[in-house]
């Protein structure tokens, strides 16, 4: 199991983006920054990150691959990705429906 | 009986009358506070996954390769839905989002330093001469995880090396990299690049903005739906694959035209429904019931017309929105104007009238929402485009009015809507403007002038008489009947484009609604820099601000005014003819490696035809011009030299060389922060005698002969320049004039004009409004000034006026304000605009933008916020002459 992560709004799929700062939170309904801490109604939204199929690149932060050599970033949305999966081992707030509210 | 005192009252109250701004809803009013808070933002989601299935599909045609990659990124864009949204999409995943379109074009965001270097000694750089407004939703600088593109986007940190990574993988591929080497083969290339450098000519427009300024066709969409259009172009594959038919040149092509088109459909059926199951997502966690209820609603509308033809307005409104941002996800788009949308949408709003199932109260609030959403949308692009060309405005233009193809009077109930929404709902987006005919109803015409009154800058006026006479001389070559022309619109900020009835049945009844039908407009030679043109005549070729020769010498001593204006003639032809050629290459390449699809989708006739935009498929195809900057200040530039220098020998035309380097005595715009002649700071008075004979020389906008003339001689010749030369459809191009906001630039980096006007400081306006301050005779003078010439000879020829508040207060005013706009009407003027302002609250805005958020201003062809404009402009809005008396 990998490291309990700091969860910002910017993960979260309450999140309905404005801009690149903040968005619109559909629980609380109030605009909220993206890099903020999230709330305990924290749930993720899939993203190439937390997919099985995704491969960080050495030395690059913002980098990756999809599968061996596709290139991707981590922080891409993959609600819409047919070939998104879970990946195996993520910390238990970032599992789907893994909000600190069932912790 | 009323008393004498009631009456009196009621006199009085009558004569204060002002129109009220109306209560927006209390749904568009949180949309539209959501986009006050929202700053531009890029997203790099759809050109991620268009350039990942692109690279993947090496080796196929070019057609279907893009819609395949159209596809995947239509189809993975995250869908985004706001709580109260009743009309949802959007371009990106933000509320406020564009993105890049690197295989158009993408030297201007490099990181690299060295290519960008490359790129402004090549003369594609003209950045440092564009002013970026520092309010409202740019993102001027880095701010935490967040860095500024073009002065203008935020893009988040997460997103950078994809950008970065994106951008460099189209090197060598894209539209502007091909263009760029394809055009080396054009004689006098070098010279086109000093052109460019010098900023003579403001842009290519060939890899810049290829699409555009044009009327969207949404008769596919509505008439048949996703389902229907697919199928019939599946039925169309089976008649034509393989064979060749009337041209065998693109015969064949027909078959890979039909399949993008259907691929390309695919994605955006899958986008809409993407949404659908968003909503459904969405109502699933809502513990709001009134909330929960329209996410449910929302995902029935968007499911039913991912596949079907809408039923009800909502239906239509939706899929309107969803093909209108499809359109300007293909290239790089500015000005995709709806057209005459309340009378597309008119068959559609008036069975849901007949059946109950909208009232107007409900009508308003749609489309104050459709406004907020056109308002959304932003297009990324360098600072020299977005600020120099645009200053942000998208220009999604709609039109009210005009004529039916048997020539009665087009105007509707739903129009009517349109108007009190746009004065309610006060947005910069969609503008709005009156095609003017004598038959339209008074009752619309003077809800158009409230809504003027309200100081939002919309309604424009567009003479519809003027506008299809213009039509009739440029396209009854290509087969427009009078009936057709009367299906005119008006595309990008003003520019006036052939379209076509399309046949809709619906309910049992049949309708016909105006489409557009011409390729895109605005494209070819553009922006020409005028002064700047005179400037290289009396300088011999040698830009005097930079020290380069641009031109070789015209061999003309310039003894008298005549050999003066050949000079300037032959340079300007010289430009022309090298720039068109260029530009056609530019747009050859562009056709080649970009075709467009989802907008050949959306343009008569190209579907039925089987021919892309590029293919010629449209209707109609004369629409590339030439288009001119600070034609006023040449003008008036040319009656200094004619009247001081040859007629009155009042000084030597050295001599006026010499005050012009020497900016008449003054300090440079840019050093004093100041782009209009207010606030200039004189540092030698060695000029000040020539200086003065300039700003007093006849000045354009006063009914003065002499200056008219000179504007009517070059008005033909600039008639015939266009005339005289052909674009890549092999069809004359035609003579356009309006600045949009290049005055702003363009001023800033030309020295001081012989009509006095300062270095750097911003040109006149638009086309036919006198530079700000010299037109004191009043509108009426202006008015014949303005119409010394043909106007549908042109294409834009534009005015815009600013009149204090109090010259059209009250009913009395309401109608002499009519009277005014009929007045320049018949006198035959194409287009005029206003500002109905207080140039002292302009002032204040200025010094204190935090208090003017919303204000909204008038510039030239669309409305803005005032705070998103760059400085430049602003200080030419506040000096432009403030009519206090309109009778």
């Amino acid at each position: 199991m990998e490291q309990e992560p700091r969860l910002r709004c910017y993960d979260c799929i309450h999140l309905a983006p404005l801009d690149v700062f903040k968005g619109v939170c559909h629980i609380s309904k109030n605009t909220v920054l993206a890099d903020d801490d999230a709330c305990v109604e924290f749930e993720p939204v899939p993203k190439c990150r937390f997919c099985s199929e995704y491969r960080p690149i050495s030395g690059e932060s913002f980098l990756g691959t999809c599968g061996p050599r596709v290139p991707t970033y981590p922080d891409l949305v993959a609600k819409t990705c047919d070939s998104f999966r879970w990946r195996e081992g993520l910390p238990l707030a970032l599992k789907p429906g893994g909000s600190r509210r069932h912790h | 009986m009323p008393g004498t005192e009631q009456l009196e009252r009621r006199a009085l109250k009558e004569l204060d009358h002002e129109p009220s701004k109306g209560e927006v809803s209390p749904r568009a009013k949180y949309l539209r506070e959501m986009y006050f808070d929202s700053k531009s933002s890029v997203s790099m989601e759809f050109p991620y996954w268009y350039t990942r299935r692109w690279n993947e599909l090496d080796g196929e045609l070019t057609i279907i390769r893009k819609a395949e990659a159209l596809k995947t990124a239509f189809s993975h864009l995250t869908p985004t839905i706001f709580p109260k949204e009743t009309l949802v999409g959007g371009r990106t995943i933000y509320l406020r989002g564009s993105f890049p379109m690197p295989w158009v074009l993408r030297s201007y965001y490099l990181k690299d330093q060295e290519e960008y270097k490359k790129a402004k000694f090549a003369g594609k750089v003209a950045d440092e001469a564009v002013k970026v407004a520092e309010g409202g939703g740019n993102v001027t600088s880095a701010a935490g995880n967040v860095s500024s593109v073009s002065g203008k986007f935020g893009l988040r940190a997460e997103e950078v090396p994809i950008f970065e990574k994106t951008a460099g993988d189209w090197t060598g591929r894209s539209v502007e990299d091909v263009a760029l080497i394809h055009e080396r083969d054009v004689p006098r290339h070098e010279e086109k690049v000093a052109i460019m450098r010098n900023l003579v000519c403001m842009y290519d427009s060939g890899y810049t903005n290829p699409q555009g300024r044009e009327v969207v066709s949404y008769y596919y969409p509505l008439q048949y739906g996703i389902d229907g259009i697919i199928k019939e172009a599946q039925k169309k594959i089976e008649e034509i694959a393989g064979i060749a038919g009337e041209d065998p040149i693109v015969g064949i092509e027909r078959l890979y035209f039909y399949k993008a088109i259907k691929t390309t459909l695919e994605g955006i059926k899958k986008w809409l429904l993407n949404y659908a199951e968003e909503a459904r997502r969405l109502a699933s966690t809502e513990e709001d019931e009134v909330q929960k209820s329209e996410y449910k609603e929302l995902r029935d509308r968007l499911e039913y017309i991912s596949s079907g033809p809408p039923r009800t307005f909502q239906d239509a409104l939706q899929l309107v929105w969803i093909f209108h941002l499809a359109i300007m996800a293909e290239d790089t788009f500015s000005g995709l104007a709806p057209g005459r949308l309340g009378q597309v949408l008119y068959p559609w709003w008036e069975v849901d009238m007949r059946h109950g199932r909208i009232d107007p109260r409900k009508t308003v609030e749609l489309l104050e929402c459709m406004r907020v959403k056109f308002t959304e949308i932003d297009f990324f692009g360098s600072k020299k485009v977005i600020e120099g060309i645009q200053a942000g405005s998208t220009f999604n233009h709609v039109c009210l009015g005009g004529l039916t193809r048997d020539g009665r009077a087009a105007a509707n109930e739903l129009e009517r809507y349109i108007i009190e929404a746009g004065v309610s709902c006060q947005t910069p987006q969609p503008t709005l403007t009156v095609l003017y005919d004598e038959l339209l109803p008074e009752d619309l015409l003077l809800k158009a002038i409230d809504s003027d009154k309200t100081g939002v800058g919309y309604p424009a006026w567009v003479n519809n008489r003027v506008a299809i006479e213009y039509l009739m001389k440029n396209y009854a070559e290509e087969g427009l009947t009078i009936e057709e022309a009367r299906a005119v619109s008006i595309g990008g900020c003003l520019q006036t484009n052939a379209s076509t009835w399309m046949p809709i049945k619906l309910d049992g009844k049949d309708y016909e609604i105006p489409c557009g039908a011409q390729f895109a407009s605005d494209v070819g030679v553009h922006f020409l820099n005028l002064p700047k043109l005179l400037l290289l005549a009396l300088f011999d070729g040698v830009d005097p601000r930079s020290g380069e020769r641009i031109f070789p010498s015209h061999g003309q001593q310039l003894s008298s005014y005549d050999e003066v204006w050949n000079a300037f003639k032959l340079y300007f032809d010289r430009t022309v003819d090298v720039l068109i050629r260029c530009n056609n290459i530019q747009h050859d390449v562009w056709r080649k490696m970009n075709p467009p699809v989802v907008n050949s989708l959306m343009k008569a006739d190209a579907f039925s035809s089987g021919k892309d935009l590029g293919r010629m498929g449209a209707k109609y195809n004369s629409s590339f011009s030439i288009n001119i900057t600070g034609g006023v200040n040449l003008v008036n530039s040319l009656a200094s030299i004619k009247l001081n220098v040859y007629d009155r020998h009042s000084f030597s035309l050295e001599d006026l060389k010499k005050a012009l380097l020497g900016n008449f005595g003054y300090r440079k715009a840019e050093e004093v922060n100041s782009y209009s002649l207010f606030d200039q700071v004189r540092e030698s008075h060695e000029w000040d005698a020539i200086h003065r004979l300039c700003l007093h020389a006849p000045k354009f906008g006063n009914d003065d002969p002499y200056v008219d003339g000179i504007f009517k001689q070059f008005q033909e010749f600039f008639r015939g320049e266009a005339h005289g030369h052909r674009s890549m459809f092999n069809r004359p191009l035609t003579a356009l004039q309006l600045s949009v906001t290049t005055h702003g630039p363009l001023g800033a980096v030309t020295i001081a004009t012989p009509d006095g006007r300062l270095e750097g400081t911003t040109f006149a306006d638009a086309s036919v409004s006198a530079f700000p301050g010299t037109d004191i005779s009043g509108p009426y003078a202006l008015f014949s000034s303005a119409t010394c010439f043909d106007h549908s000879d042109f294409q834009c020829t534009q005015l815009n006026m600013k009149i204090h508040p109090t010259a059209v207060r009250g009913r009395e005013g309401s109608k002499k304000f009519l009277e005014l706009v009929r007045a320049y009407m018949r006198r035959g003027g194409f287009h005029i605009q206003f500002n109905i302002v207080d140039s002292k609250m302009l002032r204040d805005a200025q010094a204190h933008p935090e208090n003017y958020r919303t204000l909204m201003i008038r510039v030239a062809g669309f409305t803005h916020y005032w705070v998103e404009l760059p400085k430049p402009i602003q200080d030419e809005i506040i000096a432009r002459t403030e009519y206090e008396g309109v009778a």
